[in-house]
């Protein structure tokens, strides 16, 4: 019997059957794995949460440190460690309890001292207050007007609290001071003799029921002090704790490889039960296919992300700092459309854009059409002299003399337009493209009396418009987003193209460059969320012109530029 | 036929007017070039016109020797070729809507392109504005002063160091990832999904440097508003400050690269594959070939001519690292690792940031910079072209 090397139908079928077994069992494998790791994780995951609790309420205790401290600039909010804060409050608020209880220990004179004190409290409490107001200020981006009220009530409550502990207290610190005193006076009429034992113990007796309701009075003051404090506390609740933003990230951030993996896993079983379901289907084409989708998937989303972000952050009251979206505020585009300088570098920018690009597609088509006539003599030459000066420049002086000093071009738009005319390498494709164009029309059109101007108007131009429109597309692009010609040409703030403005607004005004801060420049300090407009602004327009071009954008840079 | 030649005998002119008018335009030219000849000569002798001259780097005079040469040479040409070959001359007449066409593009060349070439004289003297007038047309005492002057300096193997380091990250890691990108576009049977892919991944092309590098900051600057570092502070690690140290500048310079770029750049790779012939993967399947096999046994032998062209021009470029991205990212903790070339001849001519061996905004000594690296460059392309021909692939030129 002949040996067949070449499979039968049934052979194959055979094959692929077994490999998508193999597919289903490695999906299984791959989901027990993704199950199994999200349950040890979960387990991770409380304790992380719980980790991340402890953080947040060890930033709580700091802020009340801050709350509570003698020095008034320490309750602004976030900046520096907490921890220091907490430090710094914890010493000095157990250096006023010591020295409340020193006090109180030297009687009777100690009494009239911890009066004083608790009446210096009061001072405190205005500033407390004013530091509540700012915590509540702050906090006003997590939690509603009626929370806020609320949590005010409870705080004035505890206040009036605290503040009418305080009076009794007083009060009962004078009683004991004036039993105090008739007690020193009895000391003395004791030993001359002018009364009686059993007057003065009555009298000692009277002033330790004074002192007793004095120590009643202070724990109560102490009481109502640290019920305030727990009002203060309960306030700092409210502050932003975990967002749903972080939330997501962290959660995201550990459960991404097992999800990954699940949906890696529930892919493979899929092709395996697809291939096994219809015979249409081929094992490794299939795979090759979803690894394709996936990998596209995955890097469209790495692109549009930092855009994305930018969106969101541009319509977001806080900027999205610590990863907060706060609410839906468009008030940064609002402040654009009013910035008369963000308005001109806009104007500027399209200017610059919309003229740039007519002058490139008209000198490049017209030159380009020119080149692309084969036997055109000196063409030859023509082509290698437009290759040298492709790969050879003569640097960023030369050419800055050129245009400063010899053509005094500096501060006017031609320095921008002029020296990027033409570029060769746009020049060479887009020779190559009309080289392409079928000759026996522009014959015809010849024989018919059209010159070569005529025709090339007439004719060529109508044909390419797929080539104009994808290399004006190129030209606009690199006119609006150019932006060294406009720094080292132009010196006008008026004349600022949008790229300008966005480096000063952006980049310098994080400090990071003090070395390139223009002393002319106007450094404003925009939120975040104005920058993140700005960006928008400054990105929108060009890649609006995208879609337009999109349907002729593949046909003009296919035909031509293949060979360079 | 007869009606075409009929035209074109029409529409050129006679022997003899050709004569006339291009002995004519001969001694004009002559003229002019003579004129510009001697002005120049009596400029190098008279120190005031010298000096004027220096100023206005395209003189007057050199105007006239450079247009007068031109015109000398098309007419002398003229005239022999309408001595010679008449016939050639109505050939090249039949041509001249088309030179007229072609003068915008010769004047842009002339200008913007030769001449640039023309003031790196300087790279010979002791140019900077800031200088006074007499000092500034001196030439330099051994000629080549600067060039030595920048190869003792320690800013030389700084520059080259950093922009060869970067070229190489760049060719090694960059350029390689449009080309795969483009072989598994071109697997994409779904043309919703392909176009969708598409136009995601050229998104990132329209933005500009200075746009990346304000996201840049947005994302990996300091907290609390770079998002990166508030997350990593957010689980209870230590920030990295990405944007103020060195060792974060070359993968920082390199991943921007790739989002921005490496999208548009699959365009000329999509453009080479659409040109592949159907049939021959037809063959393939028919011999049994998979998907895998296809992909490596005809469509990336059928586009690699394109990434040999523009491996070529990158090499070209292999010494530009992009003058947008990079100074855009400088800042003065990375400055040591992140100035290359570029950067630096624009710090040390125009901005005045830096200080040359002679002081601040010195054109010659950054021009001399300049002219190095064009010029290392340029060897570059003609040895990749020159071994890629030996190789037998075709060359760029």
């Amino acid at each position: 019997m002949k040996k067949s090397f070449t499979l039968s139908y049934e052979q194959i079928r055979q094959k692929q059957l077994r490999q998508s077994r193999v597919l289903i069992a490695v999906g299984i494998v791959l989901i027990a794995v993704a199950v199994f790791g999200f349950s040890v994780f979960a387990s991770g995951q409380r304790d992380r949460l719980y980790t991340r609790q402890l953080l947040l309420s060890l930033t709580r205790s700091a802020y009340t440190a801050a709350i509570n401290t003698d020095d008034g600039g320490a309750g602004a909010a976030g900046e520096d460690v907490k921890a220091h804060l907490l430090n710094t409050v914890e010493t000095a608020a157990s250096k006023r309890v010591a020295l409340l209880k020193n006090k109180l220990a030297e009687t009777p004179d100690g009494a009239d001292e911890a009066a004083d004190s608790a009446s210096s409290v009061d001072g405190q409490i205005t500033q407390w207050n004013a530091q509540l107001a700012y915590v509540t200020d702050y906090v006003n981006g997590a939690m509603d007007e009626s929370t806020a009220r609320t949590i005010q009530a409870q705080i004035m409550q505890a206040n009036s609290e605290a503040a009418s502990a305080r009076e009794k207290y007083a009060a009962a610190a004078a009683d004991s001071r004036s039993a105090g005193n008739k007690v020193t006076k009895a000391k003395g009429k004791l030993s001359r003799g002018s009364m009686t034992q059993e007057e003065y113990d009555e009298l000692v007796k009277a002033q330790m029921e004074a002192d007793g309701l004095k120590n009643a009075a202070y724990e109560a003051q102490t009481k109502a002090e640290a019920s305030l404090k727990d009002a203060y506390l309960s306030a700092l609740k409210y502050l932003p704790g975990l967002s749903s933003g972080q939330k997501l990230c962290l959660k995201l951030s550990s459960v991404g490889w097992w999800l990954t993996l699940l949906v890696l896993g529930l892919e493979a079983a899929l092709i395996g039960i697809l291939v096994i379901r219809k015979p249409k289907y081929k094992p490794s084409s299939l795979l090759m296919d979803v690894i394709i989708y996936d990998f596209f998937i995955v890097l469209g989303t790495a692109m549009l992300l930092p855009l994305l972000y930018v969106a969101v952050g541009s319509v977001s009251s806080t900027g999205l700092a610590q990863l907060r979206f706060g609410r839906f505020d468009i008030s940064a585009y609002k402040m654009i459309a009013l910035s008369k300088r963000t308005l001109r570098t806009l104007g500027n920018s399209f200017l610059i854009t919309i003229v740039g690009t007519l002058f490139n597609i008209s000198v490049t088509a017209v030159t380009a059409y020119g080149l692309s006539k084969k036997d055109l003599p000196g063409r030859k030459w023509m082509m290698r002299l437009v290759v040298i000066f492709m790969l050879f420049h003569a640097g960023l002086i030369p050419d800055y003399m050129l245009v400063a000093n010899s053509l005094h071009l500096t501060n006017t738009y031609w320095a921008i337009w002029l020296p990027v005319l033409i570029s060769s390498s746009n020049l060479i494709i887009m020779k190559n493209f009309f080289q392409q164009l079928p000759e026996s029309i522009e014959e015809s059109a010849r024989i018919d009396g059209c010159n070569e101007i005529q025709s090339f108007l007439h004719i060529v131009l109508p044909m390419s418009m797929a080539s104009i429109a994808t290399f004006s597309l190129f030209y606009a692009v690199g006119h609006w987003n150019n932006y060294q010609r406009a720094m080292i040409y132009l010196s006008d703030d008026k004349k600022y193209p949008i790229t300008v403005l966005l480096r000063q607004i952006v980049i310098l005004s994080q400090g990071s460059l003090a070395d390139d801060v223009q002393p002319d420049v106007q450094v404003w300090a925009p939120t975040s969320s104005v920058k993140y407009a700005t960006i928008m602004v400054g990105t929108i327009p060009i890649i609006c012109v995208y879609p337009f071009l999109q349907k002729h954008f593949t046909k003009g840079v296919l035909m031509g530029s293949v060979k360079g | 036929m007869s009606d075409k030649s009929a035209v074109i005998r029409q529409n050129t002119p006679n022997p003899r007017g050709v004569e006339v008018a291009a002995y004519s335009a001969l001694f004009v030219s002559a003229a002019v070039f003579l004129a510009g000849l001697m002005g120049m000569i009596l400029g190098g002798f008279v120190k005031q016109l010298n000096a004027w001259a220096l100023n206005n780097t395209v003189s007057a005079w050199l105007l006239m020797f450079v247009l007068g040469a031109a015109c000398l040479a098309i007419s002398a040409y003229v005239v022999r070729t309408n001595r010679k070959d008449p016939a050639k001359l109505r050939h090249i007449a039949r041509y001249r809507y088309i030179y007229l066409m072609l003068i915008p593009g010769a004047l842009y060349y002339l200008v913007f392109k030769f001449l640039p070439v023309l003031n790196l004289k300087i790279v010979f003297q002791v140019y900077s504005p800031t200088l006074q007038q007499q000092e500034r047309v001196s030439w330099q005492a051994p000629l080549l002063m600067n060039f030595t002057s920048f190869f003792s300096n320690v800013w030389f193997w700084k520059l080259l160091r950093n922009t060869l380091i970067l070229a190489l990250l760049n060719i090694t890691f960059y350029f390689p990832f449009p080309i795969i990108m483009a072989l598994l576009l071109n697997e994409i049977k779904h043309m919703g999904f392909k176009r969708i892919s598409q136009s995601v991944l050229y998104l990132p092309h329209f933005v500009s440097w200075t746009v990346l590098g304000s996201l840049m900051i947005m994302l990996l600057g300091p907290e609390p508003n770079g998002l990166v570092n508030s997350m990593l502070k957010n689980s209870g690690s230590d920030t990295i400050p990405f944007m103020m140290s060195e060792s974060w500048f070359r993968p920082l310079y390199i991943m921007e690269l790739i989002w921005k770029e490496s999208g548009w750049g699959t365009i000329i790779y999509l453009a080479a594959l659409s040109g592949v012939d159907e049939q021959l993967y037809e063959a393939a399947v028919i011999d049994g070939a998979g998907r895998f096999k296809q992909l490596l046994h005809i469509t990336l032998p059928s586009i690699l001519p394109t990434i040999i062209t523009l491996l070529i021009l990158r090499m070209g470029s292999f010494l530009d690292s992009g003058f947008d991205q990079i100074y855009l990212m400088l800042n003065s903790s990375n400055r040591e690792v992140a100035t290359v070339f570029d950067t630096y001849v624009y710090d040390m001519g125009l901005a005045g940031v830096l200080t040359s061996p002679i002081g601040t905004t010195n054109y010659s000594y950054s021009a001399t910079i300049g002219v190095f690296r064009s010029v290392v460059s340029l060897i570059l392309v003609m040895g990749s072209n020159a071994i890629a021909k030996a190789a037998g692939e075709d060359g760029v030129y």
